[in-house]
């Protein structure tokens, strides 16, 4: 025998579980059952019960039809095995993604060498270089990094030399925080700590603004009007770049070594003694070996931040997980670079 | 002016159009028109470059274009580009993105005289006393204009616009087309217009194409397209009545 079991009226988000069990619980006593839809509401949660129900207890429900046509609906295209997309296999997908992986090494190398190309070029052809825009560049790049790469520089030259000092003090070493102090600013942090501010920094929003030029047409109506878009965005990039870079890294290395001074100070060191063993320890080498990664760094972030902004595709999403990738890949390629560095010279 | 003939282009392996031919003469209006998704845009692309065809031949002013265009190529000063997103520079005031195709292309040339030719421009939009401000500072049918004044300031051959009327209210969209044809008129330079939106089309196009299922559709006059007998080209100036 069919029973009829009553729709409540005022099935909402908040009481739709409670509902569902309810309901359940009634459909489940008896053997075949028919919906009295007359005083329910048909909203979507009312239809979403009735379609949980109905997958549950389908057998059992008597469903009139233009009920059912209210109740269920259908997909656009039912999937089939002629539209099912075909699994690819192992072999086939892997091959795929290494060449995948190989177009986008090709593409990255071809922004590098065509900027540093298109730089060139630029010292003797103009064509496609807006005015004064290095200098811009130069101003945002360096001069308003100034204050983030002097703080963090002497914040890390200053734990550093803490660290050791203690270490050194231990062995009445304390004298040398000095000669560790420059050493390892000049060396190594001051070129590193400079770069990895600067991919934070600036190379995320080259990303940034290159990607949301390529999601606004910006890119294409450069295409378009006959401008290389390398050449227009990168090349005084790449020259504010590389003026700024050495410049921050040396700011860097001053600060780093400020930072050494003051624990020498609390070590009670004085200032001359600290000067004379700094100048000792200096070497025109590590400056210029500095100057040098300074600017590989440059070019690094700043292919990546472009490379990024420009394989951009969709919209405001796409821009900001170029944005984060951009960090991560130029941190990662800077360290990297600085690593091999390391052993080129000091091995 | 543009001949095409048995263009096929699309995206990798899917193909969006195949075997598309036209010819547009000097001056004329020429709207590219369908559903959305028929491949109007990856038309206007195919020929500007942006997604060069696959196969089939594009003739500008009878000489043959093959992208990619050799570097000493003078078909990108010839031509001018409306894109749908107006596509300003957001860094450059509008001044500086009208004038930016002369700078670019002539770096030498005299800055006053490129600032002159731009504000020339941008007085036959309408837009002169707006010239210092930003992109970022204009209402979407200024940002219209002022990007029809870049299109326009090397004096191009033929006018590239992509969905103009995207975006506005019918009464800013209806004095752009006023514009275009009064530009189009005083100075006789060809239209290729992307479009779907039928009131547009109606005040604005000559000569229609009309794309559906990777074709050409429709390829005549405006009047002979409004008179056509093939189902889909009648639904479409006439949507409410021949649809379900």
């Amino acid at each position: 025998m069919t029973e009829k079991i009553k729709i409540p009226s005022d099935i909402t988000i908040d009481n739709c579980e409670k509902v569902y069990l309810e309901l359940s619980k009634a459909v489940s006593k008896v053997d075949r059952v028919e919906f009295d839809i007359s005083e329910a509401t048909l909203n979507s949660v009312t239809k979403a019960v009735l379609r949980k129900l109905s997958d549950a207890y389908g057998e059992k429900l008597d469903i009139a039809e233009d009920i059912r046509k209210e109740i269920f609906y259908h997909e656009d295209e039912p999937n089939t095995d002629e539209n099912m997309p075909a699994k690819e296999p192992f072999l086939e997908s892997f091959g795929e993604k290494l060449i995948k992986t190989g177009d986008v090494i090709y593409y990255f190398c071809v922004i590098m060498v065509d900027m540093l190309f298109y730089s060139i070029e630029s010292l003797y052809n103009r064509k496609f270089i807006l005015k004064d825009d290095t200098t811009k560049n130069a101003y945002y790049i360096g001069y308003k990094a100034v204050p983030i790469v002097s703080l963090l520089a002497f914040l890390i030259g200053f734990t550093i030399a803490l660290q050791a000092a203690i270490q050194l003090a231990k062995m009445g070493g304390q004298g040398y925080i000095a000669m560790m102090s420059t050493m390892v600013m000049t060396k190594e942090l001051g070129p590193l700590i400079t770069a990895i501010i600067i991919a934070g920094r600036t190379g995320s929003s080259i990303a940034a603004e290159i990607g949301t030029m390529v999601v606004m047409e910006e890119v294409d109506a450069l295409k378009t009007m006959g401008i290389k878009p390398l050449k227009f965005l990168l090349v005084p990039k790449f020259w504010a770049f590389t003026l700024v870079m050495p410049v921050l890294t040396l700011i860097a290395d001053i600060a780093g070594i400020f930072g050494g001074f003051i624990v020498a100070s609390a070590y009670s060191i004085p200032a001359g003694s600290f000067i004379t063993q700094m100048i000792e320890s200096l070497e025109f080498a590590d400056i210029f070996w500095g100057t040098v990664k300074s600017i590989s760094f440059a070019a690094v972030i700043l292919a990546v931040g472009s490379f990024k902004g420009l394989n951009v595709r969709g919209g405001a999403d796409a821009v900001g997980r170029a944005t984060t990738e951009s960090v991560v890949v130029s941190i990662f390629l800077v360290v990297a670079i600085d690593a091999i560095f390391s052993l080129i010279l000091y091995t | 002016m543009l001949r095409a003939e048995n263009i096929t282009a699309g995206y990798g392996k899917n193909v969006i159009l195949e075997d598309i031919s036209f010819n547009i003469e000097d001056g004329e209006r020429f709207v590219v028109l369908g559903e959305s998704g028929c491949g109007k845009s990856t038309l206007m692309k195919a020929i500007v470059g942006l997604n060069p065809p696959t196969a089939g031949k594009i003739f500008f002013k009878d000489e043959e274009i093959v992208h990619p265009l050799p570097e000493d190529s003078d078909f990108y000063k010839k031509i001018g580009i409306l894109y749908q997103s107006s596509a300003l520079m957001t860094s450059l005031s509008l001044e500086e993105n009208v004038m930016l195709p002369i700078i670019m292309h002539y770096p030498d040339f005299d800055t006053k005289i490129a600032r002159d030719m731009a504000d020339e421009k941008l007085a036959m939009v309408n837009l002169y006393n707006h010239r210092e401000k930003y992109p970022q500072e204009l209402s979407g049918g200024m940002k219209k204009r002022g990007a029809l004044a870049r299109a326009l300031v090397m004096d191009p051959d033929i006018i590239f616009f992509d969905e103009p009327q995207a975006g506005l209210d019918p009464v800013t969209a209806r004095d752009l087309d006023t514009l275009f044809i009064k530009l189009n008129e005083q100075l006789k330079t060809t239209y290729f217009i992307v479009t779907h939106e039928l009131l547009s089309i109606k005040r604005t196009a000559q000569k229609v194409l009309m794309l559906a299922d990777k074709k050409v559709l429709f390829y005549g006059t405006f009047d002979e397209a409004m008179k056509s007998d093939i189902f889909k080209v009648k639904r479409f100036f006439n949507v409410d009545k021949y649809s379900k």
